[in-house]
Order: structure tokens, then C-alpha cells, then sequence
């Protein structure tokens, strides 16, 4: 194999310093001991994660956000791996179509899709952010669970799941015994996806808040009107714990690379 | 003895010993095009049926119509019941697939027992089940590891555990060897063999090579474009092809074609191009006149310094010579224009004896009886 030149290091390292600089500026911030986002911090303080349990708007949208995600993750889940058994094991007219439609809500402009929900939602008279919220998170997060788990039973070799048939395992019990544990990169990579899309969204979601929010559009909120660190506390604490359950997944299971 | 024995319809009474496995007219056909036609076959309790042919000629479809995978019309039946429409789940069938399809995430004594875990049994028979099997097959102390851990041919080993230790009624072997290596195959045909007489097991299995085929089956269904074509012992097969692909698929042969000048008794004379004229025994009726078709097996022609003996002796010039070590493949052009194969064992060693080479003009010879007359 050819060692990467100079052109491909460049690259490499502007896109992680990309990456990485707004991160550490976040991080950095957060320990502001005066309520300026100032880098490098004027010395070392905790005083506005404190700040983040003060106020309980935060952690009323971080309970209703986290619920959320667990929702849209458990239901494309389920959803994304039907159809990726459809679209991977079964013949039928407009297969094709069904792996374009699944792919839409990435190519859709989220102004557009949050927008016309709010009008279905209003005319058919749902004025609820668990309903539409849910309903939308959903669509949201189905690509990415379906387009993991295609790549996942596509590389499964059905031969395993027809051994198990052979001797003795209804077609169903095959599924749940064999494939399922086979493909357990695959459902945890997906899991992560749809949970990740779900928690973080922002543009669609603004359409559909009504009676409740969401962690991200209270942060908006709140850095319309204050101009405190409180932000970037909450910004470390969830890289932090987004770290964390990668790197527990990648222990447990490993995770599933979307090729294929 | 299992589950799956109580959902198997008994056939119509007989007083015949059941077949093994027996397919009546069975058709299959993937989104319209014909994969088998109308194939009638039986297999004999205890026997190891080989289902020789090219890729494409229906031997898996055959094979995975018996396990119950595609669907299709005609009757199958296992161990005299009419199988067809029973699941594949209730069959009782130990399979082992080309790439093994071992449970990864399963380690070898549970992928050995996954058959009776659904079957039920009670957990202290399954262990004792499956240490035999595993004994069997000979990997005792891999047990607890997991199938990645272990080598091509000893997932193999554990892929033949795990079919025979439900004890089915027919065993079915997709390519079993192909993924294995020439060496390591041709222990494993003889391991194969030997352990399938011993558990006396009905076996079938697929392959495209026709050595393997030869060598570990009792009979043998050469297929071609969805057909049987021809039933046999390897013997038959070989000896006695019945059908022109039969002669051309399994081992090599020469094809020769003529006219009928003379009939004596159970010999022919026939007249190929350029007047050579090739005497052959025909078990069958011909008259003055006919067109007939044969082979010679080129390890059947011998190089004759004059020829007379055998009583076809034909001259020929040698166009190609490949050395083989054991053999040396020649390609001699006769008059009639035809190229013959033949195959010269090389009973003395090359430096003490000058070898054929291209050019040379020879004279080959050959029996009546070595030629097969084709349909």
C-alpha cells in the first residue's frame, strides 16, 4: 500500500483540528470563574454546571429530551430492522422504491419536514410536542437505523439462519437466536444513530414545540437573553456522556461500520 | 424418538422397503426460469449419493428442495412420508453447508447441541450426545472455544458434528470440501467416507468434482440443465456413460464419430473421415449404413510400436505433450483429421527413457471393447 504524502496529512489535520478546536473551546469556557466565554478561562470555577441544576428548565427539557430519544430509538429501531429484512431478504415490486423512500428524510430540507408536520399536526387538530415531537423523531432517526441494519443483514450470511432452520428451529426462533445476536453490532450502531439524531435535533423540532421543549431549543432560548458559561457546562457534560456510551458500546459489542 | 417424526404423513402402503428419500417429478423454478425439471429420483437407505454437475445445473436446488427451502411441485418424500409441505424445521435433516454456517457467537459444544435444544432433550443427554459427536468427528478438547478460533477443517469436523447428532434421517452435504484445501480435501473425502458407513447414515451431497464424486460416493445422479441424466454406481458412470455429457463431465474423453461398413456378430467396423477405420464392440443393434457416435477414456489408448494386438491400431502424429510426473498427457492427430487424448503412464523413469515429443509420428492402439457407443 502507498503511504499517505504530504497532501493527505494536510487534510487530515485540518479536518481534525476542525473537529476538535470548537470542542475544546466549549470545554474550556465551562470553567470561566465570571460569567464571560472567555479562552483560555480566567482561572477554574464549577460555578455554572452548579448553575445548570439551579435552573430547573434545564433539566425539565433534558428529561423530556432523553425521553424522547429513548422513544424515536426503541420505535426505528424496530421499524428500521422490518424493513431492512424486506428490502435485503424479499423480492417484490418497488423494493428500490422503498430504500429510496426510507433514505428521504436525509435529502429533505428539515425546515421543510418540520413545517409541513406543523400543518398536518395543527389541521388534524394535534397540538401536543410529545405527539409531534415523537412523530417526527421517528422519521428522523429511521434512515439511519435502516440504512445500518441493511448494511448489517446484507453481510449476514443467511446460510446461518438456514442451519438453524434445518435442525430444528422455527423460522422465527432462527431469527432471534442467531441472527440477532449475529447482527448485535449492527443494532447497537443503530441504537446510537437514532438516539444521537432524536437528542440533538434543533431545526425540525422548533416547528413542533408546543407545551413541552427540548434540551437543545432551551439552550437557544436561554442564550438569546444570557451570556453566561452555563451553556458550554452542559455542552462539556453531554460530549462527556456522549463519549462514555461509545466507548462502552465499542467494549461490550463493538459497532458496525456503515458500508456495504 | 422427536417432535418432527409425529408431523410426517405416512405414504400410501406398501410392501416395498421405503426409499431414503424419494422425489417424485419434482420441478423448480426461480422467477420464471426452470432450475429442475421434472426430476424423479431415489435414494437408498444408508447410501452416500453424490449430485455431480457444472454450476447451474440444479444440484443445490435438488438438495435444498429435499431440506425444504424453495419451494416446488412434485412430491418429496424422507423415509417413506410424504415430506412435502412440512416445514424444514419438523424434517429431521442434518445439513452442512459450503461455508459451514457455524454460530458465531456460539461456542463449538453449543453449536454441536443446537439441534437438540430445540429438540428438547433433556439437558444431561444433550451433553453426553454431544461429547460423541464431537469424539466422533475427532476435535475432543475444543469444546469451549468459539468457531473462529478453530481451522477451516475443524469447523468442518464441527459442521458434520452438529448435523448427525440429532440422528437424522438423511444427512445433506452442500459442497462440504470445496472451501478446503487439495491436501486437506482428500483426507477429509476418506474421514467423510469412512464415518459416514459407520453411523450408516442416508447422505447426499453436492459437488462439481467429479474425483470427489467418484471417490467417496455409492452412486452417483449426474445433472445437467435441471435433468438427471444419468444414475450410478462410479463404475457405470465412468465406464458406461450413457449420455454425452456424462462422457464429456466426468473424466476426459475423445469423441469420435462414424459410418457402419461392417457388422460381425457383437463388432462393428465403423468409417471415420479419410477412410480410418475403428473397430468397436456395441452391446446394441446397429446395420451397414448407420451414423454412430463413441468415446475412448484416453488412459484406455496405448502407444503401440506396431499395431495388431489390440486390434485398432491408428497412426498419428503428436501434436502436444504435457508431463504430469505419474502421467504424460499427449495430443496425437489421427488421418481422420480428429485429435485424441491419450494418456501414457510413465512406468519408467524419463532420464533412461526418451519421451515422446511433439512431432513424433506414433501409432496408437485400443480394444473394441474400450469404445462407448453414445445414444
Amino acid at each position: 500500500m502507498k503511504t499517505a504524502g504530504w497532501f493527505a496529512w494536510s487534510v487530515t489535520a485540518v479536518v481534525v483540528v476542525g473537529l476538535v478546536v470548537p470542542l475544546v473551546v466549549v470545554v474550556a469556557s465551562s470553567f470561566n470563574p465570571t460569567n464571560e466565554l472567555l479562552v483560555p478561562p480566567r482561572g477554574f470555577s464549577l460555578t455554572w454546571y452548579g448553575n445548570i441544576f439551579q435552573r430547573s428548565v434545564f433539566l425539565t427539557s433534558f428529561r423530556f429530551s432523553l425521553l424522547l430519544a429513548l422513544g424515536a430509538t426503541a420505535c426505528s429501531l424496530v421499524m428500521g430492522l422490518l424493513c431492512a429484512v424486506a428490502v435485503v431478504r424479499c423480492r417484490f415490486p418497488g423494493r428500490d422504491l422503498l430504500g429510496a423512500v426510507l433514505m428521504s428524510p436525509l435529502i429533505v430540507p428539515q425546515v421543510v419536514l418540520g413545517m409541513s408536520l406543523l400543518i398536518f399536526l395543527s389541521t388534524i387538530g394535534v397540538v401536543s410536542s410529545l405527539a409531534g415531537l415523537s412523530l417526527l423523531h421517528v422519521i428522523l432517526a429511521l434512515p439511519y437505523t435502516a440504512r445500518v441494519l441493511i448494511a448489517a443483514l446484507t453481510r449476514f450470511p443467511v446460510s446461518l439462519e438456514d442451519a438453524a432452520v434445518i435442525h430444528g428451529a422455527h423460522r422465527a426462533k432462527a431469527f432471534t437466536l442467531v441472527t440477532l445476536p449475529a447482527i448485535k453490532p449492527g443494532l447497537v450502531t443503530a441504537a446510537l444513530f437514532a438516539f444521537v439524531t432524536s437528542f440533538d435535533n434543533f431545526t425540525s423540532s422548533q416547528f413542533l414545540v408546543w407545551d413541552r421543549t427540548t434540551l437543545p431549543i432551551e439552550i437557544y432560548s436561554y442564550i438569546r437573553t444570557e451570556n453566561d458559561p452555563t451553556v458550554a457546562a452542559i455542552s462539556t457534560l453531554l460530549i462527556l456522556a456522549t463519549v462514555a456510551i461509545v466507548v462502552v458500546a465499542e467494549r461490550l459489542v463493538g459497532l458496525e461500520t456503515v458500508t456495504g | 424418538m422427536n417432535h418432527g417424526d409425529a408431523r410426517v404423513a405416512p405414504a400410501a402402503a406398501g410392501g416395498f422397503a421405503p426409499e431414503a428419500v424419494s422425489l417424485d417429478r419434482v420441478s423448480v423454478a426461480y422467477g420464471g426460469v426452470a432450475a429442475l425439471k421434472e426430476v424423479s429420483l431415489d435414494v437408498r437407505p444408508g447410501e452416500m449419493l453424490a449430485l455431480l454437475g457444472p454450476s447451474g445445473c440444479g444440484k443445490t436446488s435438488l438438495l435444498r428442495t429435499i431440506a425444504g427451502f424453495v419451494p416446488h411441485t412434485g412430491d418429496v418424500h424422507i423415509g417413506g412420508r410424504r415430506a412435502t409441505g412440512i416445514p424444514s424445521h419438523r424434517r429431521n435433516i442434518g445439513m452442512v453447508f459450503q461455508d459451514y454456517a457455524l454460530f458465531p457467537h456460539m461456542t463449538i459444544a453449543q453449536n454441536v447441541g443446537f439441534g437438540l435444544r430445540m429438540r428438547k432433550v433433556p439437558r444431561r443427554e444433550i451433553d453426553t450426545r454431544v461429547e460423541e459427536a464431537i469424539a466422533l468427528v475427532g476435535l475432543r478438547g475444543v469444546e469451549h472455544r468459539l468457531p473462529r478460533q478453530l481451522s477451516g477443517g475443524q469447523q468442518q469436523r464441527v459442521a458434520v458434528a452438529r448435523a448427525i447428532v440429532i440422528h437424522p434421517s438423511v444427512l445433506l452435504l452442500d459442497e462440504p470440501l470445496s472451501a478446503l484445501d487439495k491436501k486437506l480435501r482428500e483426507e477429509m473425502e476418506v474421514e467423510l467416507r469412512l464415518l459416514q458407513k459407520r453411523v450408516g447414515i442416508t447422505t447426499i451431497f453436492v459437488t462439481h468434482d467429479q474425483e470427489e464424486a467418484l471417490a467417496i460416493s455409492d452412486r452417483i445422479a449426474v445433472m445437467h440443465e435441471g435433468r438427471v441424466l444419468q444414475l450410478g454406481c462410479p463404475e457405470e458412470i465412468y465406464d458406461a456413460p450413457a449420455h454425452p455429457f456424462v462422457a464429456g463431465f466426468v473424466g476426459k474423453a475423445n469423441r469420435l464419430s462414424g459410418t457402419v461398413t461392417d457388422v460381425t456378430g457383437d463388432e462393428v467396423t465403423c468409417e471415420l473421415a479419410a477412410g480410418v477405420r475403428v473397430r468397436l464392440a456395441t452391446p446394441r443393434a446397429v446395420t451397414r449404413g448407420d451414423r454412430l457416435q463413441f468415446t475412448v477414456r484416453p488412459e484406455k489408448i496405448v502407444l503401440a510400436a506396431t499395431g495388431g494386438e489390440l486390434d485398432n491400431s491408428v497412426e498419428g502424429k503428436v501434436r502436444t505433450r504435457i508431463y504430469l510426473g505419474m502421467f504424460t498427457e499427449l495430443r496425437v492427430q489421427i488421418p481422420s483429421g480428429d485429435e485424441l487424448t491419450v494418456v501414457v503412464q510413465n512406468t519408467r523413469p524419463a532420464v533412461i527413457e526418451r519421451q515422446v515429443a511433439p512431432g513424433d509420428a506414433v501409432v496408437l492402439a485400443w480394444s473394441p471393447h474400450a469404445c462407448r457407443l453414445l445414444e
